[in-house]
């Protein structure tokens, strides 16, 4: 109290009191602001980053679907009793289910679609699958030597090989010419491809013509002997001109010379023990739609001069075994559409004609500047399956 | 003086009597021979192994009379087997007749000429059968390479001649492989020089032969090569040899070749990678790329020079 009895004079705050509260108030509130903001921005990237690595584990789920599927497929074996390449099962928190497209019916080429989930991700990949095909091309088992010429590749099916020449002067670049030894090349031999000698070769020569690789195999390749085996008994030696038709035939030697013709029509099996020869003027001819199959057993298998004639242009209507250790030569001046399998035969082309189709043969000489175009549509199917395309989709 | 004649007179007999022998074992082996050729000429069959055969039983003495026939070129008489015949019966002064048949057009007769100069191998033989290795048909050759690897054969004297012979030589391939065969350290010298001449068909050459003797330690010189050759097919030859020696400080510039847009030279250093890593990565420049960052550059002997 004051003495007078006049009301104490109240001391006035300064005008500056509370601020710091509210500054505080102030920095609370965008520090809480902040502390929100940034625990959300947290909790939005935790959510993310565990959405990421869902989306990852469902691919990777669908995968281990395609791997049971595709085991099953390989396998011929259908483990889950639903069918060759349908698959249903977990990994971990997640599962998968694969199906196949068409529903499997032997070899062929499939779809094969798996999704995986996990919790509420699901994705889905596509897998392509088909039988794996080897490419024949030229194998020469001990050695190949090639003088002048050049090696490519074409496809039979696509139509002719002057439909497929581009501006390069060849078809196409995947020739594969393989041997166990050395591939020895000279005169600018040129091969649109790969010249693969065996694992302690090598190319030899001038190899600048070679466009692929030249490196050696990793292992040895290995020839299925042919063992000629003729199923009906030898009319004798054959020489002269004679239409033959579809069935099984068997000579003891075949010649066509001199202005001689032999014409194939239909489905022809030609057997011949010993000599076989269309030289000089003699032809042989394949009529449109014709195929021939001859099994030759021993010594020289010759087509030179007017050589064979395959109307269709198919090389796969044409097909020769040999069991001979000798000789088969191509060098006639058509050129020829044709296989050849003689893996115990020392095989001479030369001309200019062109060879289409495959050989495989112990040596392949190659000279004269012939030039050989693999078929691809001979590839062989190995048995096994190849996978063609992965590709993610929408579940 | 009387003595002397007594000393003189036999050996005087001696001498007469041994050129009388020796002239009358000549003649009767040229008669063995003319009856031979006749046999042979009658013979429907002309088989000229057995030409060879009925040639060699006349002996030796024969040869000097079958040189003379050689270089007369008979038209109705193949050289093939008159030729083996004289290297078989085995006279050394024989050689430059059976060598001048080596410039003969058939490549059988030719044949026949590296065939009789192997079995008459000798100093004198080995400029022809180096010139041989590089004749245009192969079976010549193959049968000159035979001979010159020989057990007869001097090395050294190959190694010279194939160095005398490599600027001429149409296939130097065949002569860089006959030195990597030889193996000897004149010959590995030679092939390096060889990296060292003008022209991608010498080095190639001599890769070719390096590649046969693969020696580690030729690594580094033919690195070199994948830079500093602008040549496709020099450099591919280079990576096989280096995946063949496995030369890991390669490793990083095969990497770059990867990148080529030449298939063959990516395939080629793609195929030494793999050899020398023993990695089974594909052809693609980023996973072998990504393999160096996170491991390969660490590993032993793969860092970069």
């Amino acid at each position: 109290m004051h003495p007078r009895g006049r009301p104490a004079r109240i001391q006035s705050l300064p005008d500056t009191a509370g601020s710091a509260l509210l500054l505080c108030l102030t920095a609370m509130f965008i520090i809480m602001s902040v502390g929100a903001s940034t625990l959300s921005v947290l909790l939005a990237k935790q959510a993310s980053v565990k959405r990421a690595v869902e989306v990852d584990q469902a691919f990777l789920i669908a995968e281990a679907g395609v791997d049971v599927a595709l085991f099953e497929l390989r396998t011929s074996t259908d483990y889950g009793e639903d069918g060759i390449g349908e698959a249903v099962g977990t990994v971990g928190r997640g599962s998968f289910t694969a199906t196949l497209i068409p529903e499997f019916a032997g070899p062929g080429e499939y779809t094969l679609r798996s999704e995986g989930t996990v919790s509420s991700i699901t994705r889905a990949i596509e897998v392509v699958v088909g039988p794996m095909v080897r490419d024949i091309g030229f194998f020469g088992r001990s050695s190949i030597r090639m003088s002048g010429g050049m090696i490519d590749t074409y496809d039979s099916d696509l139509g002719t090989y002057a439909s497929q020449v581009g501006a390069g002067g060849f078809a196409g670049s995947n020739a594969t010419v393989h041997s166990n030894g050395n591939i020895d090349l000279s005169a600018s031999a040129e091969i649109y491809g790969d010249a693969t000698p065996g694992p302690t070769g090598m190319v030899t020569g001038d190899a600048s013509g070679v466009t692929g690789s030249t490196a050696p195999a990793s292992e040895l390749v290995e020839l299925e002997p042919y063992v000629y085996a003729p199923p009906i008994a030898s009319s004798g030696p054959f020489a002269g001109t004679r239409v033959f038709r579809t069935g099984v035939y068997r000579y003891s030697s075949f010649t066509v010379l001199g202005g001689r013709t032999v014409t194939f029509d239909g489905n022809v099996e030609l057997y011949v023990d010993g000599p076989f020869s269309v030289t000089g003027r003699g032809v042989g001819i394949l009529r449109p739609g014709a195929t021939v199959t001859i099994h030759h057993g021993s010594r020289d298998f010759t087509i030179t001069g007017n050589g064979v004639v395959n109307r269709d242009q198919q090389p796969g209507n044409l097909n020769i075994f040999s069991a001979t250790n000798s000789n088969v030569v191509i060098a006639g001046i058509p050129a020829f559409f044709g296989t050849v399998y003689a893996p115990e035969a020392d095989f001479l082309a030369r001309g200019t004609s062109g060879l289409y189709g495959a050989i495989q043969a112990d040596t392949l000489t190659l000279g004269g500047g012939m030039s050989l175009h693999y078929d691809r549509s001979l590839g062989q199917a190995t048995g096994e399956l190849e996978v063609r395309l992965i590709h993610p989709t929408t579940p | 003086m009387n003595g002397i004649r007594v000393f003189l007179f036999p050996a005087l007999v001696l001498v007469t009597r041994s050129e009388q022998d020796s002239s009358a074992i000549e003649a009767e082996a040229i008669r063995r021979v003319d009856q031979a050729l006749t046999a042979w000429r009658a013979d429907p069959e002309k088989d000229p192994d057995q030409l060879e055969k009925w040639l060699v039983a006349a002996g030796k003495p024969a040869s000097a009379y079958l040189c003379r026939i050689i270089e007369g070129r008979p038209q109705d008489l193949p050289l093939e087997p008159l030729v083996m015949a004289v290297g078989r019966l085995g006279s050394s002064e024989s050689v430059g007749t059976v060598c001048s048949v080596l410039s003969c057009p058939a490549p059988a007769d030719r044949v026949a000429a590296v065939g009789a100069l192997r079995l008459l191998f000798c100093s004198k033989c080995i400029p022809f059968l180096v010139a041989a290795v590089d004749d245009s048909d192969d079976s010549v050759a193959i049968v000159a390479e035979a001979a010159l690897l020989g057990e007869k054969s001097s090395f050294a004297q190959v190694a010279r001649e194939v160095d005398k012979h490599w600027k001429a030589a149409k296939d130097k391939s065949r002569l860089a492989r006959l030195l990597g065969q030889v193996a000897t350290a004149d010959a590995h010298e030679r092939l390096l020089g060889f990296l060292d001449l003008p022209g991608d068909d010498s080095r190639v050459a001599a890769l070719q032969g390096l590649y046969l003797l693969a020696r580690p330690e030729d690594g580094e010189r033919v690195a070199v090569l994948l830079k500093g050759s602008s040549s496709v097919v020099v450099r591919k030859q280079a990576c096989l040899f280096l995946g063949r020696v496995q030369h890991r400080p390669a490793v990083r510039e095969l990497i770059e070749l990867l990148r080529e847009t030449e298939a063959g030279l990516a395939a080629n250093a793609h195929w030494a990678l793999q050899r020398i890593t023993g990695l089974k990565l594909k052809l693609d420049a980023g996973l072998w790329d990504e393999w160096w960052e996170r491991s390969g550059k660490t590993l032993e002997g793969l860092s970069v020079r």
